[in-house]
């Protein structure tokens, strides 16, 4: 069938990275590999079960994630179309790329819990290996392992509390968390920004692209099974707006452009947050696709940014540009339409939806300026990858939401709200002129990519030092009891007057006992 | 089994190693041969006499007169028990001896045999033994025959050991004597059946007392260790054997058929059991030689044997009875394996020092499996039959609510192993040897020590029959 | 004798004939040795293939060997028991293919293979075992035979290390005669139950001894199983050669304190019982406190074969844990655990082994790009620590996703907690050492210990870590599958929990 066909093939990939001879072939076939998805995603078959495979696993398609499978599709053929280009891949990092894509693919097509864990697990464990593929990107992948096992350890517990469906506020948490950690959750949200800087352009680009489409797959299947959730979708609407503010304000304050896309990230996943806190506080069902067409917006377009900080030119910029103002929500774009999506789903929690009527548009104001700065650092520093795979994934970070909002959406029509998307740009805009004169003295001003993470040398030297302290010993020895005493007794045992005097009182003894 | 031939297989037991031994003095040559043959046929009528049905008790009037008056030996279960499983070990330690001796200590080669057979006679009369004053005959016989075997080393520990042994065992003698006559004026006769439950408290403590100086148990115990460590080994392997288990078995017959209940001196005998396991194990640790450990193991085994008195009391007489005969049985099976190694280990290597058995594993691996296996049933551990037996005297001694004495036979266990693996690991790596050990005594001492282990695989039809025959 | 009879006995002779024989056979006979183990492992698995046969089609097998009376040696072949058996057997055979390689040219051969066979003989006694006093017999036997395995080497250290073994391992078993006839005493003589527990005749008053029975029986059991603190004795005993470790960590000495604490539970006790008397709740926190504390042991230590030992006093305990939780989704994580840990604790000492006796290199801090010289050693390295990771789709997965469903059904989501506090703690041991082999590049030439082979070492030595990495997978991906332990499991949970 084609589900297997679009999974197995990566798989297949990566198993002939093994051998020696087959792997210039992987690599040429790298970009084509990801297309099989799409015939998927397109015209999805029946739902696949499949009993004796781990513990009966199940692959099908719903609408939202049809699009978001075909959004993954897209970007990672255009990110392995890039990394080929990019000249020399080492062989564990092509080995990751496939199990990674299987892995991303895996987990939007699993439909049970233990089957969209596995490969949800593949996908995070293989990211490891797309991330780091320098000696500098050491500390960026070990930051980011860390997080990813302990989101992984929470899903895992929110999974199997939803196995025996205990649906309570304990489950949504774990679940929230731990697929929040691949979308930058706070306080979970500090490895991106590093990963982003570390590797390269098309690493960046399935790790902001794919890793969130997954994770949002993951919410987006599982969380349905806990609503609703009041408190939790209240406190999920609060913390998603504070941190697309908070990461945006981080990200103004960086230096590196992929850095600072990975705090855009972090504020536009905050804004899908907020979203989902939204629909997971409402009594009706989570409102799958607004959230799904969000994410795979943003997915569409961060990866193609990603991919274009790698090249130069000004075709380039100017499709940078683009990018840009559609994430910042203008007029007739795709993120303006997400955003009026998200605004209008709503209904039922009044107070809740007031809060991101009201707060949302200001949201794009803070993406506005964050991405005027990443205009601005990308216009500074510009690189010199070959541009077709930018070109061709912004073409379609541009007009595939379309095809998809389209089909999700029964009159499109009615999101398209001008003054709403355009009155936030003015305000990004104004902004922008009167800091435009302070750029310089702004401009020194810096926070480092991951602002939490700069606590990890020292929080390792104090694990070190606590498993340090206690290398006690084991149980402490056994004095040894025996030795010359008994000996010196026995020999007066032995001489005969003892002996005698043992003997009476012996029969002393035995003559009272048998008397008794 | 018919009436007619029963009689003279009665006597073989005795007649045939006696008559040997006193033929010992005309042979000049060929006295091992004598000796295995006289063996093989007191074997022989061992075995045949197991044909006869449990519960049965065939007796012979020795002369002709007939009780009171008379000698009469008694075969019963219990006898039959300890009749095989001595003539067992005594026909592998003469092998042993036939086979080795001659090469090992050649001196004293030629005069191993009559005290062998004298030790055998007196064991087999005193098991077939009906009244008291038989026993104390027997007894007698017993003890010189295995003060003879102390002294056959001609050295001055020899004589010191043997010496203090004769005295101890004459001053039991002496106490054990004057019980008799107690035990004669109160009950009118010496059977031990017939004067059931009349025997007075006072000829009880004498005659326990003073077999327990010539048995060795504890606190009497302290002319045990240098005495059967002096001994060249196949001597040793019959003292502490099978020498010691006369006066047990005399005690068994004493306590349980004669005088049955007396409960506080029968926890008096368990605490001086338990006072044997703890000392006699401790010392055991502290030895620096091998024949001193196994001798202090002896003490510590016999100390086992003395728990019996206390457990075999009620509904699980039977139970703990089966088990003590069955340790006797099993520990003695193991020590005279143990033993008969312990030579070996001295003809390998020139001494018997535990810190420098070194050598051992590579140059004789045989041997040492044998202290290993050996030690198997010292431990109590399956399927030997010391586990076996630990096992029976553990479900009486929980079974009667006595629990105090199930810590001592487990800890007691314990104790046992930390000696033996104190042996078996001393024996390992490189070291030099002075000979090499020769094969077939290797497999006779291995063979002991396998039929100790199999004892308690192959013992549920005996242990059966001891449960019901138990007095 | 009947067929019925006839197997269990036969199944135990396959490796105690052969193995009594060669511990007589002289040090050159190394041909007749060799066919003699190969064909006594290849025998059992065969015979073992025939009992799952027939257990599956309804047979009943069962032998008695009277000994004590009232008290006999009887062996049946129940699910539980079969789930042992075959474990051991496939992974006897496994080890001595590669013992045979990695012995090549050591002294005392014939005193290795003949007690490592009566070891496994010792194995299948206990997991056949139908009553206590068998039970106890053959945990004995095992104990003896493993003793001349831990002091082959016979160094100091070596010797040492069999004193501290025997010290715990005899004083465990001590306590555990006395416990084992106590509870005869309360209850008399009685078999192994089928389906719930054997005590249910035994007077209520009984109950506070029948507590004091039950934490001395699984205390004893967990001296074998190296709950804390009687662990210590299993980095010791790492001194041992490798074929050792393998089989004492994934097969005999703490597979069977563990099976010994669940036949404890399930069959003497009963799962109701044992969860009324409130000894479980104790033995629960016990094996949470040895999984943590396993686990952070295993980080503080370089030597390989010792961070496996500590990695494997926390795995057992998953077991343990897994067994002292109430409910059948519990028992069933914890039965299935005990298969898959065994096979990836058994590649792991594979593994290491290789990389001791091909290159010299006992230390992680050593390992740097030591993947690219030994490729199918490390990746079945790697294989089986992603499965400690229980990392899906591979075996450990498997049993920690059920041992989390037995945790939150059971009431006891702490223990969850503490399973996945421990994954984490495994990654943290493991993953460097992954990292090392296969991401950091080598500066000193290698230490080449064994002539050049065709492959990366003897063939004999890599067949079976791949062999049993492919398990890993295998096990895992097909867990839902018809022979899959987990589907041989969940039948003997069925039995169990009747409802």
């Amino acid at each position: 069938m084609t589900i297997a066909l679009a999974l197995l093939l990566p798989l297949l990939a990566a198993a002939l990275m093994m051998g020696r001879s087959a792997r210039p072939y992987v690599l040429a076939f790298t970009p084509w590999i990801p297309l099989a998805a799409l015939p998927v995603a397109v015209a999805p078959p029946a739902t696949v079960e499949i009993d004796f495979l781990l513990l009966g696993m199940r692959f099908g398609l719903e609408p939202w994630s049809q699009v978001l499978l075909a959004g993954t599709a897209l970007l990672w053929t255009c990110a392995g179309w890039a990394l080929r280009l990019s000249g020399a891949v080492t062989t564990p990092r092509l080995l990751a790329w496939h199990l990674s894509l299987a892995g991303n693919l895996g987990a939007i097509l699993a439909m049970d819990a233990p089957g969209f864990y596995l490969f949800f697990a593949l996908m995070s464990l293989a990211a490891y290996g797309v991330v780091v593929n320098t000696r500098r990107a050491r500390r960026a992948g070990w930051l980011y392992l860390v997080v990813a096992l302990l989101g992984e350890l929470l899903l895992l517990a929110g999974l199997l509390l939803l196995t025996l469906e205990v649906t309570g506020p304990v489950t949504a948490t774990l679940l929230l968390f731990g697929l929040g950690a691949k979308l930058g959750i706070l306080p979970l949200h500090f490895p991106l920004p590093p990963a982003y800087a570390a590797t390269d352009a098309a690493g960046a680009a399935v790790f902001g692209g794919g890793l969130t489409l997954a994770a949002v797959a993951g919410w987006l299947r599982f969380l349905p099974g806990v609503q609703p959730q009041p408190e939790l979708g209240e406190y999920a609407l609060i913390a998603g707006l504070a941190a697309a503010f908070l990461a945006a304000l981080a990200g103004l304050l960086q230096r590196n452009s992929r850095a600072l896309l990975g705090y855009s990230t972090i504020s536009q996943m905050g804004i899908l947050t907020a979203g989902l806190g939204l629909t997971l506080a409402s009594p009706t069902p989570i409102a799958a696709a607004p959230l799904a067409f969000f994410a795979v917006h943003h997915g569409l377009n961060k990866a193609a940014l990603l991919l274009g900080t790698g090249s130069g030119g000004p075709l380039v910029f100017a499709g940078l540009v683009l990018l840009s103002l559609t994430l910042a929500g203008v007029p007739l774009s795709s993120g303006a339409v997400a955003k009026a999506w998200l605004e209008s789903m709503g209904e039922t929690a009044p107070a809740l939806t007031d809060t991101l009527h009201h707060w949302l548009p200001f949201t794009s104001t803070a993406t506005a300026l964050l991405m005027a700065k990443f205009l601005w650092l990308v216009h500074k520093a510009p690189r010199s990858a070959p541009a077709a795979p930018f070109l061709i994934l912004a073409l379609l970070a541009l007009i595939a939401p379309w095809a998809g909002i389209y089909y999700l959406h029964p009159a499109p029509g009615e999101l398209i709200k001008f003054g709403a998307a355009v009155r936030p740009l003015l305000i990004a805009t104004a902004i922008l002129a009167i800091g435009w004169p302070l750029r310089k003295r702004l401009g020194r001003w810096h926070l480092p990519p991951g602002d939490l993470a700069v606590l990890d040398k020292p929080v390792a030297q104090a694990m070190r030092k606590l498993l340090g302290f206690w290398r006690g010993r084991e149980l402490p020895r056994l004095p040894r009891l025996y030795r010359l005493a008994p000996e010196r007794l026995e020999r007066q045992l032995r001489t005969l007057p003892v002996t005698g005097l043992a003997l009476f009182a012996l029969l002393l003894a035995f003559a009272v006992a048998l008397s008794l | 089994m018919s009436a007619g031939i029963a009689p003279w297989l009665l006597a073989a037991p005795v007649a045939l190693p006696l008559g040997a031994g006193l033929l010992m003095t005309l042979l000049v040559r060929g006295r091992s041969l004598l000796t295995l043959v006289a063996g093989t046929g007191v074997l022989i009528a061992v075995l045949l006499l197991l044909d006869v049905p449990v519960g049965t008790r065939l007796e012979l009037a020795v002369g002709g007169w007939p009780a009171p008056l008379g000698i009469r030996w008694h075969l019963d279960l219990l006898a039959i028990v300890f009749l095989t499983s001595t003539a067992v070990i005594a026909l592998a330690v003469a092998l042993f001896a036939a086979l080795h001796l001659s090469r090992s200590e050649p001196a004293i080669a030629r005069h191993f045999w009559a005290p062998l057979l004298f030790v055998w006679a007196a064991l087999n009369a005193l098991f077939l033994s009906a009244d008291v004053f038989n026993l104390y005959v027997t007894l007698e016989l017993l003890t010189l025959a295995a003060v003879m075997l102390v002294t056959l080393e001609n050295n001055q520990p020899a004589f010191d050991g043997a010496m203090r042994y004769l005295l101890v065992a004459l001053a039991g003698s002496t106490l054990y004597l004057l019980g008799v006559a107690l035990f004669y004026h109160a009950t009118g006769t010496l059977d031990l059946v017939l004067a059931a439950g009349a025997v007075p408290p006072a000829a009880l403590a004498l005659m326990t007392v003073g077999l327990m100086a010539k048995g060795a148990l504890f606190p009497l115990h302290a002319w045990l260790p240098p005495a059967h460590a002096a001994a060249p080994a196949p001597g040793s392997a019959l003292l502490s054997a099978l020498v010691v288990k006369a006066a047990f078995y005399i005690l068994l017959r004493l306590w349980l058929e004669s005088a049955p209940n007396h409960d506080a001196g029968r926890i008096l005998l368990g605490l001086c059991g338990t006072g044997a396991v703890i000392w006699g194990s401790l010392l055991a640790l502290t030895q620096a030689r091998l024949k001193l450990v196994l001798a202090y193991s002896t003490v510590a085994q016999l100390g086992y044997l003395l728990l019996v008195f206390p457990l075999a009391q009620g509904a699980w007489t039977g139970t703990a009875f089966a088990g003590g005969v069955w340790l006797a049985v099993s520990h003695g099976l193991a020590k005279a394996a143990m033993f008969l190694a312990a030579g070996l280990v001295m003809y390998t290597l020139g001494h018997d020092r535990i810190a420098e058995l070194r050598g051992l594993a590579r140059h004789a691996p045989l041997t040492l499996f044998t202290f290993g296996i050996a030690g198997v049933t010292l431990m109590g551990l399956p399927p030997s039959g010391g586990f076996v037996a630990k096992w029976l005297l553990l479900t009486a001694a929980f079974g009667s609510g006595q629990w105090p004495w199930a810590l001592v036979l487990m800890g007691g266990g314990l104790l046992a192993a930390v000696y033996t693996f104190r042996i078996i690991g001393a024996g390992f790596g490189e070291g030099p040897i002075e000979r090499k050990p020769p094969r077939a005594p290797q497999w006779i001492a291995l063979a002991l020590a396998g039929l100790a282990l199999l004892a308690g695989v192959a013992a549920e039809l005996p242990l059966l029959q001891l449960q019901e025959a138990a007095p | 004798m009947s067929l019925e009879a006839l197997l269990p006995l036969a199944i135990l002779a396959s490796s105690l004939v052969p193995g009594l024989l060669i511990v007589f056979l002289d040090e050159r006979h190394r041909r007749t040795r060799t066919w003699l183990n190969m064909i006594g492992a290849t025998l059992k698995v065969l015979l073992v293939v025939g009992a799952l046969v027939g257990v599956y089609h309804g047979i009943e097998y069962q032998a008695v060997i009277p000994m004590i009376p009232d008290y006999p040696l009887l062996l049946r072949l129940d699910p539980l028991a079969l789930l042992f058996v075959s474990l051991s057997a496939v992974l006897w055979l496994l080890t001595t293919i590669y013992a045979i390689a990695y012995l090549e040219g050591s002294p005392h051969r014939s005193r290795f293979f003949g007690f490592f066979s009566v070891c496994v003989s010792a194995t299948v006694g206990i997991a056949m075992a139908a009553n206590l006093f068998t039970l106890f017999f053959f945990y004995e036997l095992l104990t003896l035979s493993t003793y001349p395995l831990v002091i082959h080497r016979e160094t100091k250290k070596s010797l040492h290390a069999g004193r501290i073994y025997l010290t715990y391992v005899l004083s465990g078993s001590a306590v555990l005669l006395g416990a084992i006839v106590w509870l005869h005493s309360l209850a008399g003589p009685f078999e192994f139950a089928v389906s719930g527990g054997a005590l249910d005749h035994v007077d209520p008053r009984h109950r506070p001894a029948l507590l004091v029975i039950f934490l001395l029986m699984v205390g004893s059991f967990g001296v074998k199983a190296a709950l804390v603190p009687m662990h210590h004795w299993l980095p010791v005993a790492m001194v041992a050669p490798a074929p050792v470790s393998a089989l004492l960590h994934a097969v005999a000495v703490v597979k069977a304190g563990a099976f010994g604490i669940a036949r404890t539970i399930y069959d003497v006790f009963g799962s109701e019982l044992s969860h009324a008397l409130g000894g479980t709740q104790v033995l629960a926190v016990v094996a949470g406190v040895t999984i943590i504390y396993g686990s952070l042991r295993a980080l503080q230590q370089d030597d390989l074969k010792r961070r496996l030992a500590y990695s494997t006093v926390s795995q057992i305990s998953y077991i343990i844990l897994g067994l002292s939780l109430p409910g059948p989704l519990a028992t069933i994580g914890a039965l299935v655990h005990l298969v898959h840990q065994g096979i990836m604790k058994i590649t792991l000492f594979f593994a290491a082994g290789n990389l001791a006796e091909t290159l010299h290199l006992h230390k992680v801090s050593e390992l740097d790009g030591v993947g690219w010289r030994m490729p199918w050693t490390m990746s079945a390295f790697t294989v089986a620590a992603f499965g400690m990771m229980s990392v899906p789709p591979l075996a450990g997965f498997i049993s920690e996703w059920f041992l989390g469903l037995g945790a939150l059904n059971g009431g006891a989501p702490w223990a969850l907690g503490v399973l996945l506090v421990s994954s984490l703690l495994n990654a943290a041991y493991f993953l460097p050492v992954i990292y090392r082999a296969w991401f950091r590049s080598r500066s000193n030439p290698w230490h080449e210990n064994l002539p050049r082979h065709r492959w990366e070492t003897h063939t004999w030595l890599l067949i079976p870590p791949v062999i049993t990495a492919l398990l890993v997978i295998v096990l895992g991906l097909f867990a839902n599958g018809l022979w899959s332990p987990l589907t041989w499991v969940r039948i003997i949970a069925e039995q169990e929990y009747p409802t």
